[in-house]
């Protein structure tokens, strides 16, 4: 289930500001309260998609630690498709809950 | 880093060795996350364990794969579409501003109108089964309606530089349909070379998903 809105939560990872690889799969993991533990590898095809689409933009950057690394960040085009996306999760997440939330059907 | 992580990042080096540029780039992305995540000198079981979160190399190779793939489908079909117009129009103008063939008799003054005009119809329908097929099932590639749609408009072309000869010779054929002519075929050349991409990257996909 997690695979088909894998490029949403890297969209919305990243909404906080650019980062690097490493630190968007510890932001999925902590902002998800550890539920999303996924294999680390699927993250990279994601970024490299959702670059290719023109959602995200990349370059190396070389911090003081002196070890290159590429740092992603949201275009303007990825923040109205995180706007779009979230906008139909938040429908989607609501249907869901009503007709699965245990909530007693009405008679 | 050396051992079990310097052995992963070589086979990720190595999957995706078709695209050099593409090798580099990830395995310099994964070399910076393994030394985010290890320490200085880690040993070979963390080295291990990392490697076991990040998953099969060939998997994350895969995914990389698959999704050139679907961008060279996609370019695919803009180039196909495009060929198709420039196509319709050629063959629109060797219709109305050349002499009909004559056809006393002769079986190429009957049968190049008539490849000209099916031919490219059967490409229109290819591409029309395209364009369905990639709103019904995004996710599919569709590499044998584009080379149907390639071998119509390939066939049409043909058929269209037979009939501006026969019909009028080159040296007496109106310019607007000689360049006409010319601009379809060169379209139609990049969409061979498009699809040949496309057959090439499908190829890869799918024989690095059934490893």
């Amino acid at each position: 289930m997690l695979k088909g809105h894998l490029d949403t939560i890297v969209l919305a990872a990243l909404e906080a500001g650019p980062a690097h690889g490493y630190a968007v799969i510890e932001a999925i993991r902590a902002r998800s309260g550890e539920t999303f533990d996924l294999p680390e590898g699927t993250v990279y095809p994601a970024l490299h998609r959702l670059e290719a689409a023109g959602l995200l933009a990349s370059e190396w950057v070389v911090p003081p630690s002196g070890r290159k690394r590429r740092v992603y960040a949201l275009t303007p085009a990825g923040h109205e498709a995180l706007k779009a996306r979230r906008s139909l999760w938040d429908r989607f997440a609501a249907g869901v809950s009503a007709v699965v939330g245990g909530r007693p059907w009405p008679a | 880093m050396a051992g079990v992580i310097e052995a992963y990042l070589a086979e990720v080096t190595e999957l995706l060795g078709h695209d050099p540029a593409l090798a580099e780039r990830l395995a310099e992305e994964l070399a910076d996350h393994f030394a985010e995540m290890l320490s200085e000198a880690p040993s070979e079981d963390e080295q291990r364990e990392a490697v076991a979160r990040m998953g099969p190399a060939r998997d994350i190779a895969a995914g990389l794969l698959a999704d050139r793939a679907d961008s060279t489908a996609e370019r695919t079909g803009a180039v196909l579409v495009t060929a198709l117009v420039a196509t319709f129009i050629a063959m629109r103008l060797r219709s109305l501003w050349l002499p009909p063939l004559d056809s006393d008799g002769a079986l190429a003054g009957a049968l190049v109108p008539f490849v000209d005009r099916w031919a490219f119809v059967v490409a229109m329908l290819a591409c029309a089964g395209w364009l369905i097929g990639r709103v019904r099932r995004p996710n599919a590639r569709r590499g044998r309606w584009a080379a149907v749609a390639l071998a119509g408009l390939c066939a049409s072309v043909a058929a269209g530089i037979l009939r501006i000869w026969l019909a009028a010779g080159w040296a007496e054929a109106p310019v607007l349909v000689v360049a006409a002519t010319a601009g379809e075929c060169l379209v139609v050349g990049l969409l061979m070379a498009q699809a040949l991409a496309l057959r090439r990257s499908l190829q890869r996909a799918a024989r690095l998903a059934g490893l």
